[in-house]
């Protein structure tokens, strides 16, 4: 269903906060609505959401008008959305506050709670299994019982996605999904939107602050400042736009530019650390460490394409080496740490996971089968450039995939079609995992494992959509929480463990 | 234990409902010589009816969490209304001793008549005020509640008024109503009723609790707009949540006028705003959002107000009291509650119980794990507290 803006203006008192915007946004796009702080971006998404109400123009989303409609109707027709400062449900549990998005979908209401007919126990049911399986999905499910405010903050921001999926949206609307999030967690925000996306079938509205982000994901991007729309168009477009780099990217530009600098003054360090990333290296300019970086040039390249912005960097270059004296560079050097030590944001989920994994034999294998993997990946995931991404999205699963290895990037994509994985994708998996594990470590082609991701995101597409009603048999349930490893490497260990069963 | 046995009837579960039921039925009958002092009898049944009061209040106050302190209004509705209905009922019979068996009639369309009353009332406050803010409920109900004393205590009979004067004055105006032609209200509910319904209210209040409506209310409490978000209405939830506890309150003040060991009298005065204080501090006594916690500060306040009498009515007291002639320990009640929520805010804000439960079992999300809800087990609470 189409999102459409028509003319929407909101005022507050005098401020005019939106001012005659209008923009739609399309079946399975991803679509970033950006500009300056106080350009009205979160008062778009709170007038989409039915928060405040447009003083005049249109909202509809497929053939409803929403403008008109209540905050808990607008859910119920299908439009999802995350909060800026997270607002989870403090005092109920993390599995509790998935629960609590199911009020509109769930068939028993308080009379047939209170008498506690069979109805109430299917729909708990139903809803507990979903919401299980939404928080194994979003590597959450060992929190299940705990709550919310225990949680680290981008386990927050991802416990609030699967809240809102929670609600079957046709349309996700984030809000600044990436704040707060350093570069390498960004990074793999980026491959978890598209994965959204493609996984659950849905367009997705991003608004975001941060550029790494909006210009790697976004397909469309519509740019607001003071209220009213200065630009809209393909990121590349935004990128040229003048209106755009006067009122917003100029900073932003130059700050990429820093960063791009000292991934070329680190550049010696990282290959030390990821020998098989340096050839990448000398292909795409300012990528340094295989996962995170694999998306960078996307963010990273482009400037560099435009000669003013080059010189720039350059002139950026030298002043880094002087020292970093400037607060952006400082800023850039934050931003590199996780490529120079690619666990840190991987690191708690990498944690608990060794103690919860099965025993015995199976741990034995997998680290084996580990390594081929590790090296096999990054040349793997050579050929598939971020521009593809953006003009093909049926190309998009095959970066989610790729970036295996220890990255950081690479980690939350792993775990995310993994718990997939198991659902008789893989039904007799010792053998299957060899073969592949087999062709990608003896050959740099990437096709052996190009298609795995599309049959991934084929079957669990399925997996979201109905559990409600089928509610999931046991294996089905239960094989993701195993597969939900931080590494490549755990995944045969969970998939055998799937197949004894 | 949920999964495969999850839609069938649990045994255990049944006979231990049924269980106290019967207990229910048997003290009806026995009651009165297990326990020959009235007063302690009256203490008890009022034990049971301000459990259901506090389990009402608890459904607003705790759950949804918005502040009404007009609670007696709800519950002078359910009792002038129970009590009229009742009278008129037995008048019907045709009078007589109020009969174990006849009180099947009178109790149920009496409380019927008081609850869909109360729970008009309710929607009828609760829809404006509760679209607004929190704040506003809490001046709207307080209005409400005084609002309804007064128009009946100060009705005048007045046979040349309007049908409303004239329904309204028949109440009795400031002595309080005492049934048709003033033979007193006929007090049907034994303890069958009183305590049976405290334990069956009190399941509800449970399954209310834990279930995904319970859910939606607190979610609510804790955020309006990440709640409206992902599709609870806040206005419907808070409005559905306040009539819910104005038909407790119904009910609750309904069993108090017509209960056995009570008096055959509904007085004005029993719905003061006294009566909505010692309602809101049963529940945040017992703990705020607690249904088993609710129960006990009921239980707890109703003792402490005996307790208070009992000491007033020492020696050492009457003694004290010719001397001055001012001191009356129930006044002193409100320094003591004032006192005891003072020390409790200031050391544990959250009530006796905070927001858990007596008997709650406790399961596990974790891992692949697939056992359902563990937060189901049914309160044998409330009737135990009841009896105790």
């Amino acid at each position: 269903m189409e999102l459409l803006l028509e003319n929407v203006t909101k005022s507050f008192g005098g401020l005019r906060a939106v001012s005659d915007v209008s923009f739609s946004v399309k079946d399975n796009v991803i679509f970033g609505l950006i500009g300056p702080n106080g350009a009205g971006k979160t008062t778009v998404f709170n007038l989409i959401t039915g928060v405040y109400k447009h003083d005049s123009g249109r909202i509809t989303f497929g053939s409803t008008d929403i403008g008109k409609l209540k905050p808990a109707e607008i859910a119920g027709v299908g439009i999802a959305r995350t909060f800026q400062n997270i607002r989870l449900f403090g005092q109920l549990t993390v599995i509790e506050n998935l629960l609590v998005a199911c009020e509109l979908q769930k068939r028993a209401h308080l009379a047939a709670a209170i008498f506690r007919s069979p109805v109430h126990y299917e729909d708990e049911k139903a809803m507990h299994d979903r919401a299980l399986e939404l928080l194994r999905v979003f590597d959450l499910h060992r929190m299940a019982d705990e709550v919310p405010t225990s949680l680290s903050y981008g386990n927050q921001r991802r416990l609030e996605i699967a809240r809102a999926m929670m609600l079957r949206p046709k349309l996700l609307l984030l809000d600044e999904p990436a704040a707060g999030m350093n570069y390498g967690e960004a990074e793999g925000l980026k491959t978890q939107i598209r994965w959204l996306r493609d996984t659950f079938d849905l367009s997705i509205v991003l608004v975001e602050h941060n550029m790494q982000v909006v210009m790697g994901v976004c397909e469309e991007i519509h740019v607001l400042d003071h209220g009213e729309t200065i630009a809209h168009g393909t990121p590349e477009e935004i990128r040229k736009d003048p209106k755009v780099l006067a009122a917003y990217l100029g900073e932003e530009e130059s700050a990429e530019a820093v960063r791009e600098a000292v991934e070329e003054a680190s550049r010696p360090d990282v290959s030390k650390v990821d020998p098989p990333s340096s050839s990448r290296l000398a292909k795409s300019a300012g990528t340094s460490s295989p996962g995170p970086a694999e998306e960078a040039p996307a963010a990273d390249s482009r400037p560099l394409s435009q000669p003013e912005l080059e010189e720039i960097s350059k002139d950026l270059q030298e002043k880094l080496e002087r020292g970093l004296s400037q607060p952006d560079a400082e800023e850039a050097v934050a931003d590199l740490s996780p490529k120079s030590d690619p666990p840190p944001s991987l690191a708690d989920p990498a944690k608990e996971e060794p103690a919860r994994r099965p025993t015995g034999a199976v741990s034995g294998a997998p680290s084996a089968k580990a390594e081929p993997k590790k090296e096999a990946a990054p040349t793997a995931s050579l050929p598939s450039s971020p521009f593809v991404k953006v003009a093909e999205p049926k190309e998009v699963p095959a970066p989610i995939s790729v970036p295996a290895p220890s990255s950081t990037g690479a980690f939350r994509p792993k775990m995310i079609t993994q718990p997939f994985i198991s659902e008789g994708e893989l039904g007799e998996e010792p053998p299957k995992q060899t073969t592949s594990a087999a062709a990608s470590a003896s050959s740099e082609e990437p096709l052996p494992r190009t298609p795995e991701p599309f049959a991934l995101a084929e079957s669990a597409r399925n997996i979201p959509v109905a559990p409600r009603v089928t509610g999931r048999d046991a294996p089905g349930a239960r094989s993701p929480s195993a597969g939900a490893g931080p590494g490549r490497g755990e995944k045969p260990g969970s998939t055998k463990k799937e197949g004894d069963r | 234990m949920r999964g495969a046995s999850a839609t069938r009837i649990r045994p255990l579960r049944l006979a231990v409902g049924l269980a106290v039921l019967g207990v229910a039925l048997v003290l009806d009958f026995t009651l009165e010589d297990l326990v020959p002092d009235s007063s302690i009898r009256q203490l008890m049944t009022l034990a049971a009816c301000n459990v259901v009061v506090a389990l009402s209040l608890n459904v607003i106050n705790g759950m949804a969490g918005q502040f009404s302190i007009g609670h007696a209004g709800f519950m002078g509705i359910g009792g002038y209304t129970s009590a009229v209905v009742a009278s008129h009922v037995h008048h019907m019979l045709g009078g007589g001793e109020p009969t174990f068996s006849r009180s099947f009639v009178v109790v149920p369309i009496s409380l019927l008549c008081s609850a869909a009353l109360a729970g008009l009332f309710g929607f009828l406050v609760g829809l404006p005020s509760l679209r607004l803010r929190g704040d506003y409920l809490a001046i709207v109900t307080l209005g409400f509640a005084e609002i309804f004393r007064l128009v009946i205590a100060t009705a005048q009979s007045d046979e040349d008024g309007d049908v409303f004067t004239r329904l309204i004055s028949r109440l009795g105006g400031q002595n309080g109503y005492q049934g048709i032609d003033n033979q007193g209200v006929p007090l049907y509910a034994g303890p069958f009723w009183v305590f049976g319904l405290a334990f069956i209210l009190g399941v509800v209040a449970w399954r209310i609790k834990f279930s995904g409506w319970g859910r939606a209310l607190r979610a609510l409490r804790e955020d309006e707009i990440a709640a409206a978000a992902v599709g609870v209405d806040p206005t419907r939830y808070k409005v559905t949540s306040f009539v819910i506890a104005a038909v407790g309150a119904g009910i609750a003040g309904g069993l108090m006028a017509i209960m056995r060991d009570g008096t055959p009298l509904v007085n004005p005065d029993n719905y003061n705003f006294q009566a909505s204080f010692d309602a809101i501090t049963m529940v945040i006594l017992g703990g705020s959002g607690s249904v088993t916690g609710s129960a006990l500060g009921g239980v707890f306040i109703t003792f402490t107000i005996k307790a208070i009498e009992q000491v007033q009515a020492l020696d050492f007291i009457q003694e004290l009291r010719t001397q001055f002639p001012t001191l009356d320990l129930n006044a002193l009640r409100m320094i003591v509650y004032a006192i005891v929520l003072v020390l409790l805010m200031a050391w544990r804000p959250e009530g006796l119980l905070g927001e858990r439960e007596l008997f709650q079992r406790r399961k596990r999300n974790e891992g692949g794990d697939d056992t359902g809800t563990g937060t189901e087990a049914e309160p044998a609470a409330s009737g135990k507290a009841v009896k105790a």
